[in-house]
């Protein structure tokens, strides 16, 4: 194909924030396409964000045409159709590339002619390091050898928000993510995983399959069936009150009563408020707490816990033998691991007890490394924490039970090496200021307006003009925003099942065994 | 009352039906072959009642086989048309590098003259053409090939020496006629004759170089055409490029022409515009600057003006 094939149109009019480009004919252009103007001393890349048909025929001739084609078959045609009739396409200047690449300031002339990308006006994004995730996407075509890395170490602790309705490829995108990661020992991740989505087994394929599976760590309450997997269990002696604040409904006093007895008992604050009676208890209140509020306090902590005579799926009253599962998490995380927590089996409440817990240890070694021993500090890995349905703990709703360590993380994380992916299928339900602090945003298909105008006006990155192609994204196609990024990639997401094909064949063939 | 009197007039004229000969010769046949169409348009940019400045555009474009090869402007200029003297009635006109001969204006209203010389310059450019034209093809040009100017009467004749020695058609075509006959309008008595006939598509000689041609099946138009060549070969070329369907039964390629040589009222301001700072930078007097920013387009309407 030489270069001149590879002419789509020309430059009529715009302005900096619209260009509009005539179309040449049968030249299949679409919406969500790049295209670039290539001038002497600077490239434009335009992004095509609208199409329209037209013609210098005036209305009254188009109309009476539409009325010869509709009426009479015979004895008439169009000459010069081509001329007469074509697309114009709005497009905006995503970048200028001079040297460098600057914001759009500047214009391309009259004329200038409008060409199809080529892998080569894609060069800047090899320069990225990081996690491979997809193709670079035009519309509906992807481009096999244009890959897109998302610099991983850079943007981690700035969040992630991963969104779209449901089925276009959340978890997908996850676990193409993280698989990335696995190969890289700077970050770590802690996966939250209430759908059972990412281990893999038992006909799934997962981040288990990875040929890297040494980095990996799995616990789980289903220990005995996964072969390579730990025990999820957290003993009530390493919990403290305020795992349950902001999650559990508490009254103050409720809340005072649990301080009170954690200063009393110590460690064996939550096993004794559950395996003694009301009236020791009162007692030993020394007629602080009410019986009322220990009665209730009793049912709601068992219930959250989801405890059967002191033992549950995952928490146990039993007094703990070797280290603590948070030790153990935290010492992974060091490492460089990735850690998958199973929370499949258990409700709500368990589910959200057992992230906090484990989130809040982590985050707060991390702050107090940076304080007591900053050279340590700075070889810790970057840490992500992955979890879904993210409105259950940052959404306005469940804010308003009052802070948690999930938007603590969104405001300070920065500043100790730990971000958030949130992933979810409802942005509009999260606060505005928790989805600005999110800076970089993969976007999958978003059918409602509410949830896309969300994600728009909480961008970095300037996608307003993207709201129609937000819209329509298939399965697997993503807008990712990020300030990481040199303007806003529409990407094909690799499918996860293929990559972990792709990378298992690749191992056998170096190491020969299969 | 008044349309009473109208109604009266209407079935007066038609109560005795007026025969006309039957000359009609259908159209079967279509043919694609070379098809040279020339249009000019002209627009006014000042008037100083004395003289006005006007600008005129010839444009011709070429189709073969149905493809537009070639479309151009061929002539482009300034013309200045100067009444010297209303007791002499002499008046010149001017072009901007461009040689014109001189003309007799004399039986010619001022305002018109600049049609005139459009029509010279439209038909210099047929003749132009005629030139490098080739055995079988044919010269669409815009209105009829009579003339009152003897300048153009000149041009005509050398035009159909050339087409009649190359064996080239040469057509004029009427966008507008008038012909009466006995009050009324010829051009629908025969129409309707042709549709009582049940033709569709029709030529209709009226003498030896003149007809009547009726061009698509689904148009109503009827339109007069001056011509030397073979009727039937013509008749069947321009059935061939009358079939456009935003203006069917109308050659296409005319339409093309008229569309590159039209001057639009933007184009016809900007050059007002860039005459005006030309003659302030040559130190005009204040009195006619007023004279020169009247109303431009009261004036554009007044005056022939496409
Ligand atoms: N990038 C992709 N390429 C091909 N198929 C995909 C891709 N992303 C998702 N899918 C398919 O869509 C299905 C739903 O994807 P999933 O990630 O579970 O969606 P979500 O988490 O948004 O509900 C998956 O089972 C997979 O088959
Ligand atoms: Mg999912």
């Amino acid at each position: 194909m030489n270069a001149e094939n590879n002419v789509v149109g020309q430059i009529i009019s715009g302005n900096v924030s619209k260009i509009f480009i005539r179309i040449k004919n049968n030249s299949e252009v679409d919406v969500g396409d790049i295209l670039i103007c290539e001038e002497k001393n600077a490239k434009y890349y335009i992004k095509i964000i609208d199409l329209n048909i037209s013609s210098q025929l005036e209305n009254q001739f188009i109309e009476e045409i539409a009325g010869n084609n509709l009426e009479y078959e015979e004895d008439s045609m169009l000459f010069d159709e081509k001329d007469r009739f074509y697309k114009i396409g709005c497009g905006k200047i995503l970048k200028i590339q001079t040297l460098g690449f600057h914001p759009p300031r500047n214009l391309p002339k009259h004329f200038s002619k409008v060409r199809r990308v080529k892998e080569k006006d894609f060069e800047f994004l090899k320069e990225n390091k990081g996690v491979e995730i997809g193709n670079l996407r035009l519309g509906m075509k992807s481009l096999e050898n244009i890959k897109v890395k998302l610099p991983s170490n850079e943007l981690v602790s700035h969040h992630m928000l991963v969104v779209a309705a449901t089925g276009r490829g959340k978890s997908n995108f996850a676990k193409v993510f993280i698989k990335g990661l696995m190969e890289i020992p700077e970050v770590s991740s802690i996966i939250i995983d209430p759908h059972g989505e990412y281990y893999g087994g038992r006909g799934i394929i997962g981040l288990s399959h990875h040929p890297n599976r040494k980095n990996l760590r799995f616990f789980t309450p289903r220990f005995t069936e996964y072969p390579e997997s730990e025990e999820l269990r957290i003993h009530a002696q390493d919990l403290e009150p305020n795992d349950f604040f902001g999650i559990v409904d508490l009254s103050g006093a409720q809340k005072e009563a649990m301080q009170l007895f954690y200063r009393k008992f110590k460690e064996e604050w939550l096993s004794n408020m559950l395996k003694m009676d009301i009236q020791s208890l009162e007692k030993m209140s020394e007629g602080r707490v009410m019986r009322s509020t220990i009665f209730t306090l009793k049912r709601k902590l068992n219930n959250s816990l989801e405890l059967n005579d002191g033992e549950g799926i995952v928490f146990s009253l039993k007094k703990r033998e070797g280290t603590s599962i948070f030790s153990k998490i935290q010492k992974a995380v060091c490492e460089g691991n990735i850690i998958i927590i199973d929370t499949n089996l258990v409700g709500d409440e368990a589910e959200k007890i057992i992230s906090s817990s484990i989130t809040t240890r982590i985050f707060n070694y991390y702050r107090k490394e940076k304080q007591a021993n900053p050279k340590r500090f700075n070889t810790l890995p970057e840490l992500l924490i992955v979890f879904e349905e993210a409105p259950r703990v940052l959404g306005i709703d469940a804010l308003a039970k009052g802070t948690n360590i999930f938007e603590r993380i969104t405001r300070e994380g920065r500043k100790f090496k730990v971000g958030v992916c949130a992933i979810t299928q409802m942005p509009s339900l999260l606060p505005k200021e928790i989805l600005s602090q999110m800076n970089t945003k993969v976007i999958l298909g978003l059918p409602a307006p509410s949830d896309r105008e969300a994600v728009i006006n909480s961008s970095t990155q300037n996608i307003s003009d993207e709201s129609v192609e937000i819209q329509m994204l298939d399965r697997g196609e993503a807008l990712i925003t990020s300030p990481f990024l040199e303007f806003p990639l529409p990407v094909k997401i690799h499918y996860f099942n293929d990559l972990i094909k792709k990378s298992r064949k690749e191992k056998t063939m170096i190491f020969g065994f299969g | 009352m008044i349309f009473n009197k109208i109604i009266e007039i209407l079935k007066s004229k038609t109560r005795n039906k007026i025969r006309i000969k039957n000359n009609f010769k259908k159209i079967e046949k279509k043919r694609s072959d070379k098809l040279y169409a020339i249009d000019g348009g002209n627009c006014l940019i000042m008037d100083g009642g004395t003289w006005y400045l006007s600008k005129i555009r010839i444009s011709c474009v070429t189709y073969d086989n149905g493809k537009k090869i070639y479309n151009k402007k061929e002539t482009e200029t300034i013309v200045l048309v100067h009444n010297e003297g209303l007791r002499n009635n002499k008046k010149t006109v001017i072009a901007e590098e461009l040689n014109l001969p001189e003309f007799d204006f004399k039986k010619i209203k001022f305002e018109e003259i600049i049609g005139y010389v459009r029509k010279y310059l439209e038909l210099k450019t047929g003749l132009k053409k005629l030139k490098e034209m080739k055995n079988g093809e044919t010269l669409l040009i815009d209105g009829l090939l009579a003339c009152e100017l003897e300048e153009n009467k000149k041009i005509v004749k050398k035009m159909i020496e050339i087409a009649q020695k190359n064996k080239i058609n040469l057509v004029g075509f009427a966008k507008t006629t008038r012909m009466l006959k006995n009050g009324r309008n010829y051009l629908s008595i025969v129409k309707n004759t042709g549709d009582e006939l049940g033709l569709k598509k029709w030529v209709y000689a009226l003498n030896e170089n003149e007809a009547l041609v009726k061009l698509n099946e689904n148009s109503n138009r009827v339109f007069r055409i001056q011509y030397f060549g073979d009727l039937k070969n013509i008749s069947e070329i321009l059935c061939f490029y009358s079939r456009d369907k935003s203006i069917l039964g109308y050659p296409y390629p005319l339409l093309k022409a008229d569309l590159t040589a039209r001057i639009s009222r933007r184009e016809a301001k900007s050059e007002k515009n860039r005459t005006i700072l030309f003659l302030k930078k040559m130190g005009l007097k204040e009195v006619e600057q007023d004279l020169l920013s009247q109303d431009l387009h009261k004036k554009l309407d007044e005056i022939a003006y496409k």
